[in-house]
C-alpha cells in the first residue's frame, strides 16, 4: 500500500495552493458586502503570480506522484506557465468590465481559477483518468462562464450549446479511454508505448479507442471536423471570457496532444498521422473561407482561430523536438496576438456596449489612431506578414513540416493563409481606408478606458511588433521545455 | 571604413526618421510641416550616406562588399546577413535619390495624414533598401514582403476613387505569389542547411526539384515584374495609388523582380533558368507587344504610363534571360533608366491631375502654351520612354536589342516592334496633351510648375540625359557582378546557341 507522503505533494503544491485560494476566495465573497468582484479579483492576480513563482522556482526533472496520476517536468512547467500567463493576462483585462457588466457576481473569477487548476490537471496528466479530471474541471468551470449573463440569449444558448457538445466531446473520451483500458488494461501513459508493442496494430478497439479520445481533444481544440461550437460560444460570451475561452484552454489541451502523440505515440505515428493532415488541412481552409462571409469581430475571430489551430498542427507532423517548439512558439504569439485583439476590443464602447461588428469600426484611424494602429499590427501578424511575430512562427512551423518531409500541408497552408489575408486586410480597410461620411451612424465609439486593458494591448503589440528582432531567448527557454519530452 | 556599419545605417536611417516623425506632437498644422521636413530630410541624409558607399565601393572587386553579418536565430542557422555588389548598388542609388523626390512631390499634395503617411514612405525605403541588401533568403523575403504593408497603407489611405479594390488587389496578387517563394525558401533551407545566398549557391540542386524551386521563386517575381499575364494588379494600383506611390511603385518595386531574377534565380537555380529561358522569352514578348498596344488604347494618363512600364519590364525580363553580357547589362539599364524615366512621367501626370483633377487624356490640349517649361521636361521623358539616342532609355533597349540577335532574328523584329509602338503610344499622348490648342476652359487658368516642382523634375531629366550620353559608370559598378552572374552559363552556351 503506498502513502502519501510530503515529498510526493510537493510537486504539485501550486495546484493546492490554487485550490486552497479558490476555496478563500468563495469565502471572502460571500462575507464581504460591497466591491466584491474587485477584491475577488485581486486576490485571483495575485495568487496566480505566486502560482507562477512557485512553479518556477521548483526544480525541473522529471517527477510522477499521485500513482503516477501527475507528470512534472520541465516541459509542463513551461506550458503551466504559459496557461497561467495567458490567464493573468484576462484577468488584467476584467477589472473594469466586471465592475461594470456584472457588481455581484464575484463567482466569476473564482470560476475562471477553476478553469485554471483543470488547465494545469490537463498539462500534469500522466494518465487517462487525471486526463479526463482536469477536462471536467476545466470545461464545468467555463460552461457556467459562457453562460453568465442569464438574460442574454445568445450567452444562454451558446452556454447550453458547449455544454451539449462538450459534454458529448468529453464523454467520447471517457468512452475511448475505456475501450483503451479494456484493450491493454493499463490507463497509465508510460505504459502505452509497451503495451502497444503487444497487441496487433490494426485491432478494431485500439482504432475506435484512439479515435475516440483524438475526436475529444479535437473537439476542445475546435478543430474541423468538431468546430461547429466555435462561432456561437465566441460570438454570446461577454468579450472577456471569450478571451479566455480562445487563449488558455487552447494551450493546455495543446500540450497533451503533443505529449500524447508524440511522446507517447511516437513510434506508432502512421496510427494518427493522417488523422492529423486531414485535420489540419480542413481547419486551416475551412476557418479561412468562411471567415470571409463574417460580420461580427468575434465569429470572425473564432473562424480565424479555427486555422490558426490547424497551423499550429502542421507541426505535429515532425514527430520531434524542432516540431514541439514551432507549435509551442505558434501558441505563444497566437495567444498574445488573440488576447491582444480582445484588448483592442475591450478598449472600446459603442454606445455602452462592448464593439460587436466590424462595421463599428470605421472611424477609428481617426478617434483613436492608437488602438487602431494595434490592432492593424495585429491583424497584419495573424495574416502572417513578416515582419511580425505572426510570419516568423508561421514559417517556423512549415519550416518543420517542411524538414521532416511533408511538402503539399505546406503548400496547402500558404494558399489558405493568402486566403486568411483577405479578411484581415478587410479589418484594417474599414479602420483606415473607409471614409466616415460613407456611414454616420456608427461615429459614435467611445474610449473605455482601463488601466489592465491598456497595458494588455501595449503589452501584447509590442510583445508581437518585436518578437521577430530576437526570437532567442524564447527559443532557448522552448528548447529546455521540449527536450523534456524526449 | 570596416568598422562603420554603413549598409546598416543606410537601411535603418529612414526607420529613425520614421520614428522621429512618430514623436511629432503638435497642433496638426505644424506636425504636418515638421513631419514633411523630417522626411525629407532623413531621406537627403540617406542619399547622401548611399553616395559614401559608392565612393568607397570597390569596382573590381567581384564579392560581395560591405559585409555585415551577425547571427540572428542560431537554431535554424538564420543570420542578419547584408552586403552589396554591382548588381546591389544601383538599385539602392536609385531609392536613395527617388525617395526625396517622392516626398518633394507629396509636400503640398498630400493634406490629410501627412505625419502617417511620411512614415509611411520611410518605413518603405528601409525596408526596399534592406532587400536590395539581404543576402539571406530569409531576411530577403522579410524585407520582399514587408513592403506590402507600407505599399498597401499609401494606395488604401491616400489613393484615388477606387483605392480599395486596387489595395486588396496589389496585396494578395503578390502575396499569393511570394508565399510560394518561401515554401522553395524553406525547401532549400531544408536541403542546404542555411539561406545564407553565397552557401546555397554554392550547391547544385538536382534537376526536377530545381524546375520547382525556380518556378515557386519565378511566381513570385514575376508578380512583381509584373510579366504577362499576371500584370493585371499593375494598372489598378498605379492608377489609384497617390503620385508618390505610383513613382515609387514603377520605379522601385516592380525592380524588385528583375532584382530577384539577378540576384537568386539565375545563380541559384542555372540549369532551370535555362531550361525555362525560351518561355521566359515568349512571355517577355507578349508583354511588350501585347502591352504597348494596350497602352495606345488607354483614355487615362496613369493607366497609359503603367502599361508602357510592363513593356518596359518585358525588355528586362528578356534580356536577363538571355544569358549574355549584352543581355544583362542591358537588363539591369533598362531597370535604372525605366526607373528614372517611369517616375518622371508619373510625376508629370501627377502635376496635371493636381491641377485639374483629371487623368483622362481628352480633356486635356494645348497644355503646352500654358506650361512651357512643363512642356520641354515632360518631351524628354518622353523621348527617353520611346528609347532616343542620347537618352538612358535608348541604351538599355539597344543592348537587349542585341543580345536577342544572338538568339533568333524573328524575336528581335518582335522586340523591336514593341519600340516602335512605344514611340506611337508616347509621341500620340504627347501629341493629344501637349500640342494644339486649348480647348477646355478648365485649362484656362493651368500656371507653370513652381520651382519645387522644377527642384525634383529637373535632376531626373539631368539623369536621363546624362546617362544617354555617357551610361559608362553603371557599366563599371556592374560589370564584375555581371561577368560572375553569366560565367556559369557559358560552357552550355555555345551548344544552345541555337535556341
Amino acid at each position: 500500500m503506498h502513502t502519501l507522503t510530503l515529498a510526493e505533494l510537493l510537486p504539485i503544491a501550486p495546484e493546492f495552493f490554487l485550490i486552497v485560494v479558490a476555496l478563500l476566495m468563495l469565502l471572502i465573497g460571500v462575507f464581504k458586502k460591497t466591491s466584491k468582484t474587485k477584491v475577488v479579483n485581486y486576490v485571483l492576480l495575485f495568487s496566480l503570480v505566486i502560482a507562477i513563482s512557485l512553479i518556477s522556482i521548483f526544480p525541473s526533472h522529471q517527477i510522477t506522484s499521485f500513482h503516477n496520476f501527475f507528470l512534472i517536468n520541465a516541459y509542463t512547467q513551461f506550458c503551466k506557465i504559459l496557461v497561467i500567463t495567458a490567464v493573468i493576462l484576462v484577468v488584467l483585462m476584467s477589472f473594469r468590465n466586471f465592475e461594470n457588466d456584472h457588481p455581484t457576481q464575484f463567482e466569476i473569477p473564482i470560476l475562471i481559477l477553476f478553469s485554471t487548476i483543470g488547465m494545469m490537471l490537463i498539462i500534469s496528466s500522466n494518465d487517462l483518468i487525471s486526463l479526463f479530471m482536469g477536462i471536467e474541471l476545466q470545461s464545468l468551470a467555463l460552461y457556467i462562464l459562457i453562460a453568465i449573463p442569464r438574460d442574454n440569449i445568445l450567452a444562454t444558448e451558446a452556454g447550453l450549446k458547449y455544454f451539449i457538445l462538450s459534454a458529448l466531446a468529453t464523454s467520447l473520451i471517457l468512452f475511448g479511454s475505456s475501450l483503451l483500458y479494456g484493450l491493454i488494461g493499463t490507463t497509465e501513459f508510460h505504459n502505452f508505448a509497451l503495451a502497444f508493442k503487444e497487441i496487433p496494430l490494426n485491432n478494431p478497439m485500439l482504432i475506435v479507442g484512439l479515435t475516440m479520445i483524438l475526436s475529444g481533444l479535437i473537439f476542445k481544440l475546435s478543430l474541423v471536423p468538431f468546430h461547429m461550437w466555435t462561432p456561437d460560444v465566441y460570438e454570446g460570451s461577454s468579450t472577456i471570457i471569450t478571451s479566455l475561452v480562445a487563449s488558455a484552454p487552447k494551450i493546455a489541451i495543446f500540450s497533451l496532444l503533443m505529449r500524447f502523440f508524440i511522446q507517447i505515440m511516437h513510434a506508432h505515428y502512421f496510427l494518427w498521422e493522417t488523422a492529423f493532415i486531414i485535420v489540419a488541412f480542413l481547419s486551416t481552409f475551412l476557418g479561412a473561407l468562411t471567415a470571409i462571409f463574417q460580420k461580427n469581430i468575434k465569429r470572425f475571430l473564432a473562424y480565424s482561430t479555427i486555422s490558426h489551430m490547424g497551423y499550429a498542427l502542421i507541426g505535429i507532423l515532425s514527430r520531434n523536438q524542432d516540431g514541439i517548439e514551432s507549435m509551442l512558439s505558434y501558441f505563444i504569439v497566437y495567444m498574445v496576438t488573440v488576447i491582444g485583439v480582445f484588448a483592442c476590443l475591450l478598449n472600446l464602447r459603442n454606445q455602452g456596449r462592448n464593439v460587436d461588428t466590424i462595421e463599428e469600426l470605421v472611424n477609428l484611424s481617426r478617434e483613436y489612431p492608437l488602438i487602431a494602429a494595434t490592432l492593424a499590427v495585429l491583424m497584419f501578424s495573424l495574416a502572417g506578414i513578416p515582419p511580425f511575430g505572426g510570419f516568423f512562427v508561421k514559417m517556423n512551423v512549415f519550416m518543420v513540416a517542411i524538414k521532416a518531409g511533408y511538402i503539399l500541408l505546406p503548400i496547402g497552408g500558404v494558399i489558405a493563409s493568402v486566403i486568411a489575408a483577405f479578411y484581415y486586410l478587410r479589418i484594417i480597410k474599414v479602420m483606415y481606408f473607409n471614409k466616415t461620411e460613407e456611414n454616420p451612424s456608427l461615429m459614435n465609439l467611445e474610449r473605455y478606458k482601463a488601466f489592465g486593458t491598456t497595458m494588455v494591448m501595449n503589452i501584447t503589440a509590442l510583445i508581437v511588433v518585436f518578437y521577430g528582432l530576437y526570437p532567442q531567448m524564447l527559443m532557448l527557454a522552448l528548447r529546455d521545455a521540449a527536450k523534456a519530452l524526449f | 571604413m570596416e568598422s562603420l556599419p554603413l549598409l546598416t545605417l543606410i537601411i535603418i536611417l529612414p526607420s529613425l526618421g520614421a520614428f522621429a516623425i512618430l514623436l511629432i506632437k503638435n497642433d496638426p498644422q505644424s506636425v504636418a510641416q515638421n513631419a514633411r521636413g523630417v522626411a525629407l530630410l532623413t531621406s537627403i541624409a540617406t542619399f547622401l550616406l548611399s553616395l559614401v558607399l559608392l565612393n568607397y565601393f570597390k569596382i573590381s572587386c567581384s564579392d560581395f562588399q560591405f559585409l555585415e553579418k551577425y547571427s540572428w536565430v542560431p537554431k535554424f542557422s538564420l543570420n542578419y546577413y547584408v552586403g552589396i555588389d554591382g548588381i546591389s548598388l544601383p538599385f539602392i542609388l536609385l531609392t536613395t535619390f527617388l525617395v526625396p523626390i517622392t516626398i518633394l512631390a507629396s509636400w503640398n499634395v498630400i493634406l490629410e495624414k501627412v505625419k502617417e503617411y511620411m512614415i509611411a514612405f520611410l518605413v518603405l525605403e528601409t525596408l526596399i533598401i534592406g532587400s536590395f541588401c539581404a543576402l539571406d533568403l530569409v531576411l530577403f523575403y522579410i524585407f520582399f514582403e514587408a513592403v506590402l504593408i507600407p505599399m498597401y497603407l499609401i494606395i488604401g489611405i491616400w489613393g484615388g476613387k477606387d483605392r480599395v479594390h486596387a489595395a486588396f488587389k496589389f496585396f494578395l496578387f503578390t502575396l499569393a505569389g511570394s508565399v510560394f517563394m518561401l515554401i522553395a525558401i524553406l525547401v532549400i533551407y531544408g536541403e542546404v542547411g542555411t539561406t545564407d545566398i553565397v552557401e546555397v549557391s554554392r550547391h547544385t540542386f538536382v534537376i526536377p526539384k530545381q524546375y520547382w524551386l525556380w518556378a515557386a521563386f519565378f511566381i513570385s517575381f514575376a508578380i512583381k515584374v509584373p510579366m504577362w499575364p499576371v500584370h493585371t494588379w499593375l494598372p489598378n494600383a498605379h492608377v489609384e495609388a497617390p503620385t508618390a506611390g505610383s513613382v515609387i511603385l514603377a520605379a522601385i518595386l516592380l525592380k524588385m523582380g528583375g532584382y530577384g531574377f539577378l540576384r537568386f534565380s539565375l545563380p541559384l537555380f542555372p540549369e532551370a533558368s535555362q531550361f525555362f529561358a525560351p518561355y521566359i522569352f515568349s512571355l517577355s514578348i507578349i508583354a511588350v507587344v501585347y502591352a504597348s498596344l494596350v497602352a495606345l488604347a488607354q483614355e487615362d494618363m496613369k493607366k497609359l504610363v503603367a502599361y508602357s512600364s510592363i513593356a518596359h519590364m518585358g525588355f528586362v525580363t528578356f534580356g536577363i534571360f538571355t544569358f549574355t553580357e549584352y543581355g544583362i547589362k542591358g537588363a539591369l539599364f533598362q531597370m535604372i533608366s525605366h526607373g528614372i524615366i517611369s517616375a518622371g512621367m508619373f510625376l508629370c501626370v501627377g502635376i496635371l491631375y493636381n491641377h485639374t483633377h483629371s487623368r483622362e487624356i481628352i480633356r486635356y490640349s494645348g497644355v503646352r502654351s500654358k506650361m512651357p517649361y512643363f512642356a520641354f521636361i515632360f518631351m524628354i521623358y518622353i523621348l527617353a520612354s520611346i528609347g532616343l539616342p542620347g537618352t538612358s532609355g535608348f541604351v538599355g533597349e539597344l543592348l537587349v536589342l542585341l543580345a536577342s540577335f544572338e538568339k533568333k532574328g524573328w524575336m528581335t523584329f518582335m522586340i523591336g516592334l514593341g519600340i516602335i509602338l512605344s514611340a506611337a503610344y508616347a509621341l500620340w499622348f504627347y501629341k493629344r496633351v501637349m500640342l494644339g490648342r486649348v480647348m477646355n476652359k478648365n485649362l484656362e487658368k493651368l500656371k507653370d510648375i513652381t520651382l519645387v516642382e522644377k527642384l525634383y523634375l529637373f535632376p531626373i531629366g539631368v539623369v536621363i540625359i546624362f546617362l544617354g550620353i555617357y551610361p559608362k559608370p553603371l557599366f563599371t559598378v556592374s560589370k564584375t557582378a555581371i561577368e560572375k552572374i553569366i560565367s556559369p552559363f557559358y560552357p552550355t552556351l555555345k551548344t544552345e546557341g541555337q535556341l
